[in-house]
């Protein structure tokens, strides 16, 4: 699986936190001004949903990509996304919450289950962590089936989300209930999440987190609590999946169980693996190409998820680090990344590959 | 500094099977105490007890005034009592750099929130550990290896570098669980080596090894377990000049040699 | 609760069960031996039961001989499935978890293509139902249960006293230490893929005329015997049998008192209980 990153050279020692490039930065900046003038170029209504649906999913696929990048594939994000959501939905229609209020109250309902999960959840390890979480998602959507008919409507799900507000912006108003709301409102979700992530991510806790998914006994032989970074970095996929669920309540107006089922879920893991765990390009490249595709076999019917299906397969047996791998395979014609990935890719598989086959290896 | 590590009659089940009876052992600042025995005779499940793996069935760990009985090893070794392990068991994929940047966790650890802020504190302290952990690799000898990945190493080198992280984690006791396993001579004595230098500076070490020729040499003092209990303690000429442990370790000859 | 609806919900509960452990049986010993978590196992499941459609109530082959060829079947897929797909995913979650995925929506999307979205039903093999008493049960569904019972028997007989199930054993337990043993996990494990995938094919061929057939009938029943796995521990084999009749039992009856979801939702609590409680499930397994 595209053994070849080659080491930090000498000179550039980081602790995993990069120094950005002026060149990064100045990328990056283009790229934020040219998507938040979009709307007023021109971009007309279905290319604003496309382009919402986007955004909403690179943030899903770079949530769940960090609490990967500790060794556990957490399945429950969804299930965060139909708490915010859920919450939104009943505040906003029974209680007749403001979208002010509505919003981070979601936030904190998804963040208090959170706590109670992660305290019970998360000193499993592996493929237990993994079903355990799974069944977590069951559970969430089941409930919010046959539980609180009257408050949650059962398999009718909830209408009638009051519309979100018009917004004053530097003295034009903006109105959060069109395709540009939308646009904007998922825009910031991304960026929120893109921008927290790879703080996260490229901080010195950062290296933890990634060590944690090699060697949890070498970490807690040093004194890292595994168990508290695993909960910080949790914690903070589920507060923005809550963010995120909320949003979608107001973007749809109306919430459904089987919104926040297993296909959503697994199309996050989809996404992730498909754009390559080895950067955080990877999730938001992956979960762009596959919205785009999806939006553009949608007019082939069933063909969608046999699309879906084969995508899957290929990649995972011909491109086996991602999509973000395949411009390193091209230039130098190997399992190589590039040497600007190369040097900020996190490799990071689970534990029972790194560890044990590693250490199987070591002791041939 | 002067505090010593003790274990108080320690005893440890599993099931009905006792691995550990009422075996205790101090370990003073400034010394290499060795602790062998035949295999399953205890000695990694004393390491674990100690190192807060296991929790003992009875008895107490201490290091000075701190209890640390039963505590998680992550609280054990920000108490001062750090632990290598048996297998190689490194950050395989990361930078032998960043391995012994993580070992340097407890002494540099950043608030999560604040680690996400841009400030020239955070950037100064980041290379204070660089520069800290480049000097503990230069101690140990793998200045050359710091940007490989731990996972492409030498096992000499591997063992080398399982070192410098828990020296990174600046213990004060420190726990060597078979640190010379499957190395070769020369790599032996370069391990054993850094071992010296780190008492001279008032560490404590505690060295489970099989190899009697290295115990011999560098511990002052030997500690043997036989079937969870201690049968022997002393200098390196008293444990081996005496009669329970050869019975132990030469059992087999003096059974051929009695029968007729 | 009177005493025929209760006996009524037994014996959906044995079928249930039957079913439940047939399908668990090789998810957990695929598990055991390649620590994969395969979700397209329900799926080989479903293409058993659309032979069964085919060959039974289109071609009319005897019901006997369609069980035979859609376990045959069933050997060629799973080891055509290990060698060319998930051979290279042994040990990896995240790999073999996405492979398997991708693998299941293509068969359900290419069965979809061919056989219809729509549920379809078989004629019964053995017409009739069966009197005791008040309680009334169809002869097919006495069928299943006593053939489902005979092989899992059959398997757990092997997996305990021939040369290979003590080779999947040890592979279970300690890779390496069997493979200085002399025995190849590769090979083992190809053998327990096919096992697995067989025992899927046969079940969805053996319910075939009770249920009815239809592409997504896997998904569910994937998620269920996940759930068994799970509480029987692992990779442990008496302990999937336990934990399917179990619930195949607790299904059965308490279908009679809760709907469904309500029950499903028990279900789920219970899992994640167990999982926090007792990971290593009520038998235990090798896994550490």
């Amino acid at each position: 699986m595209c053994e070849g990153v080659e080491a930090t050279p000498p000179g550039k020692l980081t602790a995993g936190s990069l120094p950005l490039s002026a060149l990064g930065i100045t990328v990056a900046a283009v790229i934020c001004v040219a998507l938040l003038s979009f709307p007023s170029l021109g971009g007309n209504n279905y290319q604003l949903r496309v382009a919402s649906t986007l955004f909403f999913n690179v943030a899903l696929a770079v949530g769940f990509w960090a609490v990967y990048l500790t060794g556990l594939l957490n399945m429950t994000q969804i299930a965060f996304v139909g708490i915010g959501a859920y919450t939104t939905a009943a505040l906003a229609i029974h209680g007749h919450w403001s979208m002010w209020a509505a919003v981070p109250a979601s936030v904190v309902a998804a963040l208090v289950v959170g706590v109670v999960i992660g305290y019970a959840t998360l000193r499993l390890r592996g493929s237990y962590f993994f079903l355990v979480s799974f069944a977590f998602l069951e559970v969430t959507r089941l409930f919010f089936t046959s539980f609180f008919k009257d408050q949650f409507g059962g398999t009718n799900g909830l209408t009638g989300v009051p519309r979100p507000p018009v917004l004053p912006v530097l003295g034009a108003s903006v109105n959060l209930a069109s395709p540009s709301g939308y646009y904007y409102l998922t825009l910031g979700l991304m960026l929120l999440t893109v921008t927290l992530i790879w703080r996260i991510v490229s901080s010195r806790n950062g290296l933890v987190l990634r060590a944690l998914s090699q060697s949890d006994s070498l970490a807690e032989s040093v004194g890292i609590s595994s168990f508290r970074y695993r909960m910080l970095i949790f914690l903070t996929s589920t507060g923005l999946a809550g963010l995120a669920g909320s949003i979608y309540a107001y973007m749809n107006l109306v919430v459904f169980p089987t919104d926040f089922g297993l296909t959503r879920a697994v199309l996050v893991v989809v996404y992730t693996v498909v754009g390559g765990v080895g950067h955080i390009l990877g999730p938001m490249l992956g979960a762009s190409v596959i919205t785009v595709l999806g939006e553009w076999l949608r007019r082939f019917g069933t063909l969608e998820q046999l699309a879906y299906g084969l995508v899957l397969v290929v990649v995972m047996l011909f491109v086996q680090g991602g999509l973000v791998s395949v411009p390193g395979r091209i230039t130098k014609g190997s399992g190589r990344l590039p040497r600007s990935v190369a040097r900020t890719a996190w490799k990071v598989r689970l534990q029972a590959m790194s560890s044990a086959a590693w250490r199987r290896r070591r002791e041939e | 500094m002067s505090s010593p590590l003790v274990a108080e009659s320690v005893t440890r089940r599993f099931g009905g099977l006792v691995a550990l009876q009422q075996v205790s052992l101090r370990l003073n600042p400034g010394e290499i105490v060795g602790l062998i025995g035949p295999n399953g005779a205890g000695k990694s499940t004393l390491l674990n007890v100690v190192a807060g793996v296991m929790k003992p069935t009875h008895g107490r760990v201490k290091l000075g005034d701190t209890d640390l009985t039963g505590k998680p090893p992550h609280v054990v070794a920000a108490a001062g009592l750090v632990r290598t392990f048996q297998a190689v068991n490194l950050f395989g994929r990361l930078s032998a750099l960043d391995n012994v940047m993580l070992g340097s966790h407890l002494r540099f650890r950043a608030g999560f929130l604040r680690s996400l802020l841009p400030l020239n504190s955070n950037r100064r302290q980041e290379r204070e550990i660089r520069d800290r952990a480049l000097a503990i690799l230069e101690e140990c000898g793998l200045r050359e290896q710091a940007p490989a990945e731990a996972q492409a190493l030498s096992l000499g080198h591997q063992r080398l570098l399982s070192l410098a992280i828990a020296l990174a984690a600046e213990p004060k006791m420190l726990l060597l669980d078979e640190p010379l396993a499957g190395l070769a001579r020369g790599d032996q004595e370069e391990v054993l080596n850094v071992i010296r230098g780190l008492v001279g500076k008032g560490l404590g070490v505690l060295l489970v090894e099989h190899n009697m020729r290295a115990v011999m040499s560098a511990c002052g003092r030997i500690v043997v377990l036989n079937q969870g209990r201690t049968i022997a303690e002393g200098s390196p000429a008293q444990v081996a000049s005496d009669q329970r442990v050869r019975e132990v370790y030469l059992g087999t000859k003096r059974e051929k040699a009695a029968s007729p | 609760m009177d005493l025929t609806s209760l006996v009524q919900g037994g014996a959906s509960g044995a079928l249930l069960a039957s079913l439940y452990v047939l399908v668990a049986l090789g998810l957990t010993i695929e598990f055991s031996l390649l620590r994969i978590i395969n979700f397209a196992h329900g799926d080989f499941y479903m293409l058993g039961a659309v032979a069964a459609y085919y060959l039974f109530a289109e071609v009319a082959l005897p019901f006997p001989l369609v069980v035979v060829v859609a376990a045959v079947g069933g050997v060629i897929l799973g080891f055509l499935a290990e060698r060319t797909l998930f051979r290279r995913f042994h040990e990896d979650l995240l790999g073999a978890f996405v492979l398997s995925l991708g693998l299941a929506w293509v068969l359900e999307m290419a069965v979809v293509g061919k056989f219809g979205a729509y549920p379809k039903g078989l004629p019964p093999v053995v017409a009739g139902v069966s009197r005791f008493g008040q309680v009334a049960i169809s002869n097919d569904r006495i069928m299943v249960i006593v053939v489902g019972s005979l092989i899992v028997a059959a398997i757990s007989l092997y997996v305990t006293k021939s040369q290979v199930g003590r080779a999947m054993r040890a592979v279970a337990q300690n890779k390496d230490a069997a493979a200085l043993l002399g025995i190849n996990p590769v090979f083992v494990g190809t053998i327990g893929f096919v096992l697995g995938t067989a025992l899927a094919t046969l079940a969805g061929a053996l319910v075939s005329p009770i249920f009815s057939v239809d592409p997504q009938m896997g998904v569910g029943l994937t998620i269920k015997a996940f759930v068994i796995v799970i509480i029987g521990g692992m990779g442990s084999i008496p302990g999937a049998v336990l934990a399917g009749i179990l619930l195949g039992l607790f299904e059965g009856v308490g279908g009679i008192y809760v709907d469904n979801a309500q029950l499903a939702v028990l279900e789920f609590l219970v899992i994640i209980l167990f999982l926090i409680l007792r990971p290593k499930g009520i038998m235990g397994s090798a896994e550490a």
